[in-house]
């Protein structure tokens, strides 16, 4: 199969074909990138100088602006959730402005949709919308995600951003919007483009790392022969009380599972998660495919997130990437 | 005022010079950044948008670059990150869409199992697909994909295990 890509890619590649000649409106454009590039660059150098002392205190100032609604508690839910990691996190941000080129600050020359690949990635949470498509992948667990965000580079908002993470359907490549979420954005520290950006409110409220928690605390518990029954709801418990397709909390007449290894996530619904897991034990290595979502868990008391159900699965296991 | 002008002079030369080196960084690495750009996005017209505008933002940094031998890389990250945003704008994708609708495959009608691995690959998430091309066609190591693609290694054998797994799961069905 790798061999087949390889051969594929090659062979595709060398359709592709350019004019070794640079185009004139390329040479026009990469001027006028240039000049403004240059124009914001003296710019940030005037401000700099004009005001040395003040300016790099009013840049390293991270005290929080008056906020109304935001006394007494931390409004951002993502990426930092309380105000201290916040702070520190802006306060990084900061010191890493002073050694970045213009290009890497957002500004009205520069490209809107997110950090370039040669700027410090300390600098991504600048971007609204490095920001949104962010929690959906790592927040929520989206394989992709797509957002546009259009803004002036000082806007502190709140804004609302509209997710949509979008499967091509195969063959005809037709986009189908498959999760959609939306979230809104603050720039809660700094009302400007110095400013990051925090999600302070989202309509998804299953998290992937609160579901992966949960997981990973479930086979802690098997491994270590722990309680499970606040973890897991009814119905899952009783897929492992029947010993259905082999399945079994603790390891069963095979041996006691002695290590644990979590394979895989994607989403499987608008709110829930599909894990797969690995369990090794003397007997044999068994694969769990165990759905996540919010629910009553064994005892009848209510979860954001619990194992709402499992399945065995008996295909082959797995492989790691083959080397090329 | 002679002294005025001199400077005129002397930018405009580092201007023309600096033109000059892009022109002869674009005869160089122009076709390599076309092809990458192609295998991401299988639309030869936005390959060459695209490389084209990689070139115009990279265009200005050049004395900023210690090490010449590392334009490439520093091109071809340009080059995925300027895809992946393509593939993140709404509006842009659709009209890509729109587009890809329009215009039909090229007369000579590749058949079989290539072609499905072709149009399996295009069906790839962009993340997926970027890691597959940059191991397998451009042959970075894990470390240096993972360079391009801004995350951890972990992340990237993730993609590519998952990638190649879904591409085998399409052929098969």
């Amino acid at each position: 199969m790798e061999s087949e890509l390889k051969e594929l890619l090659q062979d595709r590649a060398d359709e592709a074909r350019i004019e070794p000649t640079i185009p004139a409106g390329v040479v026009r454009r990469a001027r006028g990138r240039r000049r403004s590039n240059l124009a914001l660059a003296a710019l940030v150098s005037a401000a700099v100088v004009a005001g040395s002392v003040v300016g790099i205190r009013a840049v390293l100032d991270v005290d929080p602006p008056d906020r109304p609604g935001a006394v007494g508690g931390w409004p951002g839910i993502w990426p930092q959730d309380t105000r201290a990691e916040a702070e520190e996190t802006q306060a990084e941000v900061l010191e890493t402005i002073t050694d970045a080129p213009p290009s890497c600050l957002p500004s009205e020359n520069v490209d809107p949709g997110g950090l370039q690949p040669q700027c410090p990635t300390a600098l991504w949470q600048l971007w609204a919308q490095e920001v949104a498509t962010s929690y959906a992948t790592d927040g929520l667990g989206w394989p992709t995600a797509s957002a546009t965000v259009d803004i002036e580079p000082d806007t502190a908002g709140p804004i609302t951003v509209s997710l949509e993470s979008c499967r091509v359907a195969f063959p005809t490549r037709v986009c189908r919007p498959q999760f959609r979420a939306t979230v809104t954005l603050e720039r809660l520290l700094r009302p400007d483009r110095f400013g990051l950006w925090f999600v302070t409110d989202a309509d998804q409220t299953i998290r992937a790392q609160a579901a992966e928690k949960l997981v990973r605390e479930f086979l802690n518990a098997r491994r270590n022969g722990g309680p499970v029954a606040h973890l897991i709801s009814g119905s899952a418990a009783e897929i492992y009380e029947k010993g259905e397709a082999g399945l079994s909390l603790y390891g069963g007449e095979d041996g006691s599972f002695v290590d644990s290894e979590l394979v895989d996530r994607d989403p499987a619904g608008e709110d829930t998660l599909l894990f797969l897991v690995r369990l090794h034990r003397a007997g044999g290595n068994i694969v769990e495919s165990l759905l996540v979502g919010p629910g009553a868990n064994s005892a009848g008391d209510p979860a954001p997130v619990v194992i709402l159900s499992v399945s065995r699965v008996e295909f082959q296991e797995i492989q790691d990437a083959d080397e090329p | 005022m002679v002294e005025g002008g001199m400077i005129r002079v002397e930018e405009r030369r580092e201007v023309a010079q600096e033109e000059g080196r892009l022109a002869e960084l674009y005869a160089r690495h122009a076709p390599a950044a076309v092809r990458l750009a192609y295998l991401l996005t299988g639309d030869h017209a936005l390959a060459q948008d695209l490389t084209q505008e990689a070139f115009v933002r990279l265009y200005g940094r050049f004395r900023d670059l210690r090490d010449p031998d590392a334009f490439p890389a520093y091109l071809r990250a340009t080059v995925v990150n300027l895809v992946r945003s393509h593939f993140r704008r709404r509006q842009v994708e659709r009209a890509y869409l729109r587009r890809e609708r329009a215009a039909p495959d090229p007369p000579e009608v590749e058949v079989g199992r290539r072609h499905e691995m072709w149009e399996a690959l295009q069906a790839l998430p962009v993340r997926q697909r970027a890691a597959i091309v940059l191991r397998y066609y451009e042959d970075l190591t894990e470390a240096e994909t993972a360079d391009v693609l801004r995350c951890p290694v972990g992340t990237v054998k993730s993609l590519v295990s998952r990638g190649v797994q879904r591409l085998r799961e399409e052929l098969r069905s």
